[in-house]
C-alpha cells in the first residue's frame, strides 16, 4: 500500500510539473494536447477501442430513450455465452426481450481476447477491466435514464466504480448467487475477497439473493434481509431439436452441468453405478477429472453438449439426479438443472442441495446413497409429468427478472436515490 | 456600467454557478455583465440563453477588448496580471479572492495599486489573508458569497435512510482535510453503530480510492462509508434534504477556508452543522444556537457535539432552522447581489 501511495504522489507530483510546464490557455498546451491526441490516433488498437466504445455509449444512450429508457450494467463473472444457462445470462436476455439496454462487464483473463462489443441487439459487451480502468466514462454516459447495476459477483475492483455509480444515481444490485467464501475455501474463486463481500452486503440499494440458506447467512452478518429470487426457467430448454437415442437401463438416469470434484458427489455415485450394475447413468457436462477416467461401464460420459440438445439426451432417461455433496459450496445452490429438468418432464432424486420453493414434491432429497437409491425406485414410479411442468413454467426468467425489479422498487433505499436524483433516475 | 468577469475555467463548478446568478441579476442592479473564460469547457451549458454574454479566449485576445468594459473583475485568474494594458488599464481591476490554496494565495503578491482598485473576499479572514499577502494600500472589502437559488428554495422532506446520515462534502484534499472525517467517523461509531457517514466528494489527483479503501478498512468503517464520488452540485440541496430528513447532520473537518461554503449551503438546506472553530466558520456559526464549533485541530473533540445532536431531535432541528435564518440573511442570491452591485459602483465612482 505504501507503495502504491508513494506512486500516486510521484505521479501526481509530475502531473503538477506538467500542468506548470503547460498551463491552460497557452500556446504551449495547445501543441501538447494536439501531439497527444496524434499520437493516439496513429497509436495501437486500444485507443480506437476506446473511441469506438465512446460513440457506442452515445448510440446506445439514444437507443435506450427511445426504447425503455432502462439501462442495465450487469457484472458478471461470466462471458455471455448462449451455450451456457447460467441466471446472468438468462436474466439478461429477459432484459432484452424487455427492451432494456445492457452494458454487460464480464471477467477475462489477462491477454485474453476481447468478444466483440456488439453481438447482440441491445447489449454492449465490455471487459470488466474496462470498467475499472475509466469507470466514470461509462457511468456518466447515460443521463436521463433509469439505471440499475446488477452485481453477479463482488468484483473487489468495484469500490472505486461504485462510488461514481453512487454518484451518478444508479441504484446497485447486488445478487447474492453463491456463498463465495465457501467457494473460496475449496480452491475456487481466488479473487474473493470477504471485506469487499460485507462492504458490498452494506452498500448495495438492493439485496437479493437466489437460496434461503444465503439469505440467512446474510442476515446473520448484517442488519439487512435480502429479497429471495431464486434461479429459474428458460422454457425453451425443454424443446427437443431433434430425437437422439441413447442406449437404456433398466432404469436410466441423467445428469447436465458441471462436474466439478468441489461439489459433484462423484463417490456417491460410483457407488450407485456399482451397486446397480444394470441401471445406466449419463452425464453430461464439463470439468471432469482425470482421476475418474476409468469409470464403471454403466456410466456414460457424454461431454458438454450446446443447451438446445439437452433436451433430446434427457428424454432418454427415467429419473434426473443432481448428486451433489452435503457441503457449504452447495447448500446455498438453487441448480438451474432442477427446473429444466422438471420442465423437460422428469421426476429428481438430488442430495447436498433443497427442492425449490413450491417444487418440493417433485423434487427427492436423499441424505446418502441407500436413500439416494431407494428415492430413485420410488421417482420412476411417480407420474406426474404434467404437474412437474406446470411448475417449472411458473418459475421463469421472465417473472423472476419481474421479482428482481419489484424489489428493486421497494426497498427504502431505492426510495432514496429517486429522491436525490429525481428525474434523472 | 459595464463589467467583466474573467474566470480561467469553463467547467461545470460552483463559480461558473455563481457568475451565472450575477449575469442574470446585476442588469437588474443597473451593472451590464458578462463573463470571459480563458479555456472552454463542459459549463457552457450553465449559460444557456445567455451564450452571448460569455466570452472564451486567450489573454491576447481579452486585451484586444477589455477597453470596452468600465471594470474587470479576475475571480483568483492571476493570469490577467500579466498584461501590460498600458494607462488606459491603469486601477480598472478588482481582484475577487477566494481560494483557500496558500500556494495559489500567493498570486495576491503580484498585484498592485497601478492596476487593482480593490479586492473582495467573502469573509473578514480572507480579508486578513489578503492583507497579509499584499505590500501596498489596496482597498480590500467583504462582499457576501450568494448561495445558489436551488439552496434558498424551501427544504423538501425526504424519504427515510433508515440511520442518521453525518455528511462531509467537499474536495478531498489535504486541505479539506477529509481523512479528518475518516478519523472521526472512527471515533463516533466507537460511540453508537447505527449510523452511516457520507462522503460526498472527489479529489484532483489520481488514486484517490487506493488511499481511501485501506483507510476505511483500517479504521474500521469500511461499510459504514457511503462514497458519493463527483457529485453534479445541483443534487447536493437534495443530499442535504435526506440527510436533514434522516436525523443526520453535516460536518466539515477542514483545516482551511476562505468562506465554508458547504457548511453555509447545509444551513441553507436547515441541516445541523458542526464545523472547526476558527474563522471564518465563527463568522457565520454561531456555536449552540446555529451550529456547533469544535477545536479544528483536533476532529475527535467533534464527537460530543455530534452525539449530543443525533441524541437530541429538538436541538437538531432547532438549530437547522436558525441556521437557515441566519445565513439567509446574509448570503441570499438577491441580498449579495445588491451589495456587490453596491460595491462594484462606489469603486467606480471611486476611480
Amino acid at each position: 500500500m505504501i507503495i502504491r501511495i508513494t506512486i500516486n504522489k510521484i505521479r501526481n507530483f509530475l502531473m503538477e510539473l506538467l500542468k506548470r510546464m503547460f498551463p491552460k490557455g497557452s500556446c504551449r498546451r495547445r501543441l501538447l494536447l494536439r501531439a497527444r491526441d496524434k499520437l493516439e490516433y496513429f497509436g495501437h488498437v486500444e485507443a480506437r477501442s476506446w473511441r469506438r466504445l465512446d460513440s457506442l455509449l452515445a448510440e446506445f444512450n439514444s437507443y435506450a430513450k427511445k426504447r425503455n429508457k432502462t439501462v442495465v450494467t450487469v457484472i458478471s463473472p461470466v462471458r455471455l455465452d448462449k451455450n451456457e444457462g447460467q441466471r446472468v445470462t438468462n436474466l439478461t436476455h429477459e432484459m432484452i426481450r424487455k427492451d432494456i439496454v445492457v452494458l454487460f462487464f464480464y471477467w477475462r483473463w489477462e491477454n485474453e481476447k476481447a468478444a466483440p462489443f456488439i453481438e447482440q441487439r441491445g447489449i454492449l459487451q465490455i471487459p470488466m477491466d474496462m470498467l475499472l480502468r475509466k469507470p466514470a466514462m461509462f457511468f456518466r454516459s447515460f443521463s436521463g435514464l433509469r439505471k440499475f447495476m446488477l452485481i453477479e459477483y463482488p468484483h473487489p475492483g468495484m469500490y472505486g466504480p461504485m462510488a461514481i455509480a453512487n454518484a451518478e444515481g444508479w441504484i446497485s444490485i447486488y445478487d447474492v448467487v453463491d456463498d463465495w467464501a465457501a467457494f473460496h475455501q475449496v480452491g475456487q474463486a481466488h479473487w474473493y475477497d470477504p471485506l469487499f463481500e460485507e462492504y458490498l452486503l452494506e452498500q448495495a440499494d438492493v439485496l437479493t439473493a437466489v437460496h434461503p440458506y444465503l439469505i440467512e447467512m446474510i442476515e446473520g452478518k448484517i442488519q439487512r434481509s435480502p429479497v429471495l429470487v431464486p434461479n429459474g426457467l428458460a422454457p425453451q430448454v425443454s424443446d427437443i431439436d431433434k430425437y437422439r437415442r441413447l442406449e437404456k437401463g433398466t432404469i436410466t438416469l441423467g445428469y447436465f452441468g458441471y462436474l466439478s470434484e468441489a461439489w459433484f458427489d462423484w463417490s456417491m455415485v460410483l457407488r450407485i453405478a456399482e451397486g446397480n450394475p444394470s441401471w445406466l447413468i449419463y452425464l453430461v457436462g464439463y470439468g471432469f477429472s482425470s482421476a475418474y477416467d476409468q469409470l464403471p461401464s454403466n456410466i456414460v460420459f457424454l461431454g458438454k453438449k450446446p443447451r438446445h440438445q439437452l433436451a433430446s439426451y434427457a428424454q432418454n432417461w427415467d429419473v434426473a439426479i443432481i448428486p451433489f455433496k452435503k457441503e457449504a459450496v452447495a447448500r446455498g445452490a438453487d441448480p438451474i438443472k432442477t427446473y429444466e429438468y422438471l420442465a423437460m418432464g422428469l421426476p429428481v432424486v438430488a442430495s447436498g442441495v433443497e427442492a425449490p420453493i413450491g417444487g418440493e414434491k417433485f423434487v427427492r432429497i436423499a441424505s446418502d446413497t441407500a436413500s439416494f437409491v431407494d428415492m430413485v425406485h420410488q421417482a420412476v414410479k411417480e407420474e406426474t409429468v404434467h404437474e412437474r411442468n406446470r411448475f417449472a413454467r411458473t418459475c421463469t426468467w421472465d417473472r423472476r427478472l419481474d421479482t428482481l425489479f419489484s424489489a428493486s422498487l421497494d426497498s427504502n433505499r431505492v426510495h432514496c436515490k429517486k429522491f436525490l436524483f429525481g428525474e434523472a433516475q | 456600467m459595464r463589467v467583466l468577469f474573467v474566470y480561467k475555467y469553463l467547467t461545470i463548478g460552483g463559480v461558473e454557478t455563481v457568475l451565472r446568478s450575477r449575469l442574470d441579476v446585476l442588469p437588474k442592479l443597473g451593472v451590464s455583465a458578462e463573463a470571459w473564460f480563458l479555456e472552454d469547457g463542459p459549463g457552457r451549458v450553465i449559460f444557456d440563453g445567455i451564450e452571448d454574454l460569455i466570452h472564451v479566449g486567450t489573454i491576447r485576445e481579452l486585451t484586444s477588448v477589455m477597453h470596452d468594459y468600465d471594470l474587470l473583475v479576475s475571480m483568483d485568474t492571476e493570469e490577467v496580471f500579466d498584461i501590460d494594458g498600458g494607462e488606459g488599464n491603469q486601477r480598472r481591476w478588482i481582484v475577487e479572492f477566494h481560494t483557500p490554496y496558500r500556494d495559489v494565495q500567493s498570486y495576491l503578491k503580484k498585484v498592485s495599486t497601478k492596476q487593482v482598485a480593490a479586492i473582495l473576499t467573502p469573509s473578514e479572514y480572507q480579508s486578513r489573508v489578503a492583507e497579509s499577502l499584499i505590500d501596498t494600500p489596496i482597498q480590500i472589502l467583504v462582499v457576501p458569497n450568494p448561495l445558489r437559488r436551488e439552496f434558498v428554495d424551501e427544504p423538501l422532506n425526504a424519504p427515510s435512510w433508515g440511520e442518521p446520515i453525518i455528511g462531509w462534502i467537499g474536495r478531498m484534499d489535504e486541505l479539506k482535510n477529509w481523512k479528518g472525517f475518516i478519523s472521526l467517523s472512527h471515533e463516533l461509531l466507537k460511540r453508537r453503530r447505527d449510523v452511516s457517514f457520507w462522503l460526498i466528494g472527489d479529489s484532483p489527483s489520481n488514486g484517490i480510492e487506493q488511499e481511501l479503501e485501506p483507510l476505511a478498512r483500517d479504521r474500521d468503517i469500511y461499510g459504514r462509508l457511503y462514497w458519493f464520488r463527483n457529485v453534479d452540485h445541483q443534487f447536493i440541496p437534495r443530499f442535504l434534504d435526506l440527510i436533514r430528513c434522516s436525523g443526520g447532520l453535516v460536518v466539515s473537518t477542514s483545516l482551511g477556508e476562505s468562506f465554508g461554503m458547504t457548511i453555509a449551503e447545509a444551513m441553507a438546506r436547515s441541516c445541523a452543522v458542526v464545523a472547526p472553530g476558527d474563522s471564518p466558520f465563527s463568522e457565520f456559526v454561531r456555536d449552540g444556537s446555529s451550529g456547533f464549533l469544535f477545536d479544528g485541530n483536533r476532529p475527535s473533540t467533534a464527537v460530543e457535539p455530534i452525539m449530543r445532536l443525533l441524541d437530541d431531535d429538538t436541538m437538531r432541528t432547532c438549530m437547522g432552522e436558525r441556521g437557515r435564518e441566519a445565513i439567509l440573511q446574509e448570503h441570499h442570491p438577491a441580498g449579495a447581489a445588491v451589495k456587490l452591485a453596491d460595491v462594484l459602483k462606489m469603486i467606480l465612482r471611486k476611480l
